[in-house]
């Protein structure tokens, strides 16, 4: 009796263990990241920013806009409330800022900030290179960072014109 | 025969070097109090399971 009560308290410890390994993975607040541009919508899971210290790598075309969806979701007891600073950057000094939007989510529940990049108002004229920016969303102390490379378009070249003899 | 024992010695060893590699994985994505509470079911775990086998009369 005694030896099968130690038994049973083991396997409770176990399951203990496993329950808290699920419990704790879900409880917490997770930011998910939607980057659109051109046909490709690109999804940036929480997980991605736990494992290091990345920042997520685009590209577009010159002339097309980069729609940026950024979901927060509260997974707490509690409510969460923050402001969602969005900028653009290149090397360190700041292009843009994109705007902030404060969000206050009840617990279990989910916000979304969205923002849109043209790339036409960072470069005027059409570039002959290939250009980066990095857009960088802040959330309290956490960060985000996404590298857009800007592309020149490639037009198929023009036929020459042969002047009238 | 003895080769067999060897054997298997080394698959549960393998098992349990996984185990402990996926839990350490799991771990460090928990938050303090989570860790702690591992611990403890852990410390308390194993602490049973030798008292089951105490009373086995291993």
């Amino acid at each position: 009796m005694r030896r099968n009560l130690f038994l049973y308290l083991t396997l409770a410890c176990f399951f203990g263990l496993i329950a808290i390994f699920v419990v704790d993975g879900y409880l917490g607040v997770y930011d998910t990241l939607y980057v659109t541009s051109g046909e490709y919508e690109q999804k940036i899971e929480p997980d991605f920013w736990l494992r290091q210290d990345y920042s997520w790598s685009t590209g577009v075309n010159w002339g097309e806009k980069v729609f940026l969806q950024y979901e927060v979701a509260n997974h707490q007891f509690s409510g969460y409330s923050a402001d969602i600073e969005a900028s653009v950057w290149r090397g360190q000094e700041k292009v843009s800022d994109l705007g902030t939007q404060s969000v206050s989510i009840d617990p279990f529940a989910k916000a979304e900030a969205e923002w849109l990049v043209d790339t036409a108002e960072l470069l005027p004229n059409p570039p002959e290179q290939s250009y980066q920016y990095s857009i960088i969303i802040k959330r309290g102390e956490i960060e985000r960072k996404i590298i857009v490379s800007i592309n020149p378009i490639s037009y198929p070249p023009k036929p020459e014109i042969v002047p009238p003899r | 025969m003895k080769i067999e024992y060897i054997l298997f010695g080394f698959g549960i060893l393998l098992c349990l070097a996984g185990i402990g590699y996926l839990a350490a994985e799991y771990v460090k994505y928990l938050s303090e109090a989570g860790k702690l509470v591992s611990l403890l079911l852990t410390v308390g775990m194993f602490g049973f399971l030798g008292k089951y086998f105490e009373e086995l009369g291993w």
